[in-house]
């Protein structure tokens, strides 16, 4: 029922009063005021310098389809409604779906009421009877309830009380634009509030963020510590035990411990655990921990189920962590001691397979675990299997170096003592031909002696006959003497004993010092023994003298022991760069045969019938292994039987 | 009549050593044996030889260490030494030159005609000295 207001009014504001109000409201709508304060402030105001009995504002909740009482005005009416109300003012709405009061009709028709009955406004929410009971207690005439306007909505309204009898339509018309101006303040206030909400709750989220990524650079710090440290260092036991330390230490868990396995058994057994006071106890609890053996398929713990599925197991019992292999009991008693609450089990693994576990111990259950300390220590776990792996390959690199240098050690021991043997061997050979020749080589001197004294008739006079036979035995001991000698050279030139010192000389000396020394021989044996020199200036050879005197000699010798009468001559000639040395005789010659066997080891031909007259005495064999060790060549030719030899050599120029 | 030549013999096989003993006494020499190296090194003390024949290999004191001695006692020093022997190893030769032998025969190589003549080289070298 609306009051249709008069067109007189009964009231009406000066328009200083009017100005004042406005700038009153104005101030506090712009002011630094919270809400609350600020719309207390525009009620007050408008109550008191306006005379009104009291005023309420009454704001929207749209979500809910309600309007509630926000503000009052602490007057007597107010305050009378108030107390009248069974709870807190602001507990009271009113549905805008089916608007029982004037204040529900204002929001939602967008509506001036103006009413004489205070309950017409204020009931259901107050009892009408007490209502009424108010209106006659603070004098109320009249009511109005304008609406107040946001941008785009009516956000609420605002309810006055008068001791007049009605409302002037400028009356109205002021209080409507008073209202609207709330309104948008309201509006305005309430978005600045949103975004101060909004502003808070960024901060807030900012500060969790920052937060966040600083316990994250925290532990990638701690980290980055624990991988430096056990990336140190190649000892496996100093790996395992580095981690756990700094599971504690550094990462601030209770406890630690890492399993690894061991490839032979494929069994889990631990290698080292962290070192806290509670730990120590368990140390000495369990004495030698490394003993402890866990299958990895043994499907009863967590810790093996971890290794063999790879991935990660928490628990908050650690008996599932522990036992087996221990004692259940025991197991209780650890996680008492150390007050374990949680458990986390860690698999290590590198390039895909499994090395083992880290257990760590918590002081809180392990569905507390936050992900971020569950990032550090899965980057923890990786770490860790990078390092043993790598200490692993060292640990079998080792190994196989220490096998390596174990048969390298063996093979040179092997190669020392073989070495040793053939040197002995060696020594003894050449001990063993020592002895041998000097102790052949006594008897045939005694039977060459005495046989030259007897046959030169030192023992008085020998008969023809008897003087024959002598003879015939004296050559035979002197085959003795040559084969003795010739054993010898062949083993001093096998076994690298003769040493040549080439020196450069003229050959024409040595080969008269030959000529001297053969010529009794020769003139014995009716031989013409002559050097037929060159024309020509030859140069100097390189060679050792001594040897090539005793080539000489043989290659002379034997020449004039062929040659029954006759010549044996030697002569010299240039031959492809070196010098050649060539003796001919007109003996007995030689057959194709004989040629075929000449300066081969042993061979009977030529020197088998050789008589010394100075120096060790050489077979053919001997003779080209020296001429060629100088340097040089040797041949050996013949026509044919009786038609005489030559024998040629070279010699290097110096 | 001139002084004869004492040759000092030093050969510890008994038929090589009446051999050369034979021999060089019929050649005009004087000669003094000793079997071993001790009775050499006793009695070259007493008359001084003018040559030795030297063996090497005798039981005790081997014809190195007499050499060696001999070459060490400033009045045995200057006699010519012959070494008179049937170990002809390159070491051998090298060693008993360089102790001072004026010469090296294997015993098994030479009659006794050829030593008696490689003496008188020996010694004919000397008196040019």
């Amino acid at each position: 029922m609306m009051a249709k207001s008069k067109e007189k009014s009964s009231h009406y504001f000066s328009a200083a009063q009017t100005l004042s109000v406005l700038q009153k409201i104005s101030a506090a709508l712009v002011s630094d005021l919270d809400f609350e304060s600020m719309t207390q402030r525009v009620v007050d105001t408008m109550v008191k310098d306006l005379q009104y009995l009291g005023g309420i504002l009454f704001l929207v909740n749209k979500k809910k389809n309600e309007v509630r009482a926000y503000t009052t005005s602490s007057t007597k009416v107010i305050n009378a409604i108030v107390k009248a109300l069974p709870s807190s003012f602001r507990d009271h709405y009113t549905k805008l779906q089916d608007p029982k009061d004037n204040v529900a009709r204002t929001v939602k028709y967008n509506k001036v009421y103006i009413g004489n009955r205070l309950s017409d406004f204020i009931s259901p929410a107050v009892d009408a009877n007490m209502a009424d009971w108010i209106q006659r207690f603070a004098r109320v005439k009249s009511t109005i309830t304008i609406p107040v306007r946001g941008k785009q909505e009516i956000i609420g309204a605002l309810l006055l009380n008068t001791e007049r009898d009605e409302f002037s339509d400028e009356e109205i018309t002021i209080l409507q634009a008073f209202a609207n101006q709330v309104g948008v303040a309201i509006e305005n206030a309430r978005f600045y509030q949103q975004i101060n909400n909004f502003n808070t709750e960024l901060k807030q989220k900012v500060s969790e963020a920052t937060a966040q990524i600083q316990r994250q650079y925290q532990d990638l710090l701690v980290l980055r510590k624990i991988t430096d440290i056990i990336t140190s260092t190649l000892d496996l036991q100093k790996v395992c035990q580095e981690i756990v330390n700094s599971v504690t230490t550094r990462l601030n868990f209770v406890a630690g411990f890492i399993s690894l396995i061991d490839a032979e058994t494929y069994q889990l057994y631990p290698t080292a655990i962290s070192e806290t006071a509670g730990m120590d106890k368990v140390r000495n609890l369990l004495g030698d921990f490394r003993k402890l053996r866990l299958a990895v398929d043994d499907k009863r713990s967590k810790l093996s189920q971890a290794v063999s599925n790879m991935e990660v197991y928490t628990t908050d019992n650690l008996t599932e962590v522990l036992s087996p292999p221990l004692n259940p009991r025991i197991a209780q008693r650890i996680q008492k001691m150390n007050k374990i609450a949680g458990v986390i089990v860690l698999p290590i693994m590198a390039q895909g397979r499994a090395l083992g576990a880290l257990t760590i111990g918590l002081d809180k259950p392990a569905e507390e675990i936050m992900k971020q300390e569950k990032e550090t220590l899965i980057t923890l776990a990786n770490e860790a299997g990078l390092a043993i792996d790598n200490a692993l390959l060292f640990e079998r690199t080792q190994q196989f170096n220490v096998q390596l240098k174990d048969e390298v050690s063996r093979a040179t021991k092997e190669l020392r003592d073989a070495n040793a043997k053939l040197k002995k061997l060696d020594k003894a050979k050449s001990e063993f031909i020592s002895i041998a020749s000097h102790q052949l080589r006594t008897p045939l001197s005694t039977i060459k002696g005495y046989l030259s004294m007897i046959l030169a008739g030192d023992y008085g006079m020998v008969t023809d006959s008897v003087g024959k036979v002598l003879g015939r035995v004296y050559n035979s001991n002197e085959r003795l003497v040559t084969l003795v000698n010739n054993m010898l050279n062949v083993s001093r030139i096998e076994s690298g004993r003769i040493t040549m010192q080439p020196k450069p000389f003229q050959i024409e000396n040595t080969i008269e010092d030959v000529m001297g020394e053969l010529a009794p021989e020769a003139k014995a044996r009716r031989v013409d023994l002559i050097f037929k020199k060159p024309t020509w200036q030859p140069k100097k050879v390189i060679g050792d003298k001594r040897l090539l005197h005793e080539v000489l000699v043989n290659l002379v010798d034997n020449s004039i022991k062929y040659t029954p009468h006759g010549t044996v001559k030697v002569t010299l000639h240039r031959h492809f760069g070196q010098l050649e040395v060539r003796v001919k005789d007109d003996g007995v010659g030689m057959t194709k045969d004989d040629q075929s066997r000449l300066f081969k080891k042993f061979s009977r031909g030529r020197d088998a019938y050789r008589h010394y007259t100075g120096g060790s005495g050489l077979g053919l064999y001997v003779v080209r292994r020296l001429v060629e060790m100088n340097g040089g060549t040797i041949q050996g030719s013949s026509p044919g039987r009786g038609k005489g030899s030559t024998f040629k050599f070279t010699i290097p120029y110096a | 009549m001139p002084e004869k030549i004492r040759i000092f013999l030093v050969e510890d096989d008994q038929d090589l050593q009446e051999m050369y003993e034979t021999k060089f006494t019929m050649e005009g020499f004087e000669v003094v044996k000793a079997e071993n190296g001790a009775a050499a090194l006793n009695k070259i003390t007493g008359d001084k030889p003018d040559i030795i024949l030297l063996d090497i290999v005798m039981p005790e004191i081997d014809g190195f260490q007499v050499l060696k001695d001999i070459k060490a006692n400033p009045d045995t020093k200057e006699i010519p030494v012959i070494l008179l022997t049937n170990l002809g190893q390159d070491g051998d030769i090298k060693k008993g030159m360089e102790l001072g032998a004026v010469d090296y025969l294997i015993k098994a190589n030479f009659t006794p005609n050829e030593v008696v003549e490689k003496v008188k080289k020996a010694l004919g070298n000397t008196e040019e000295k």
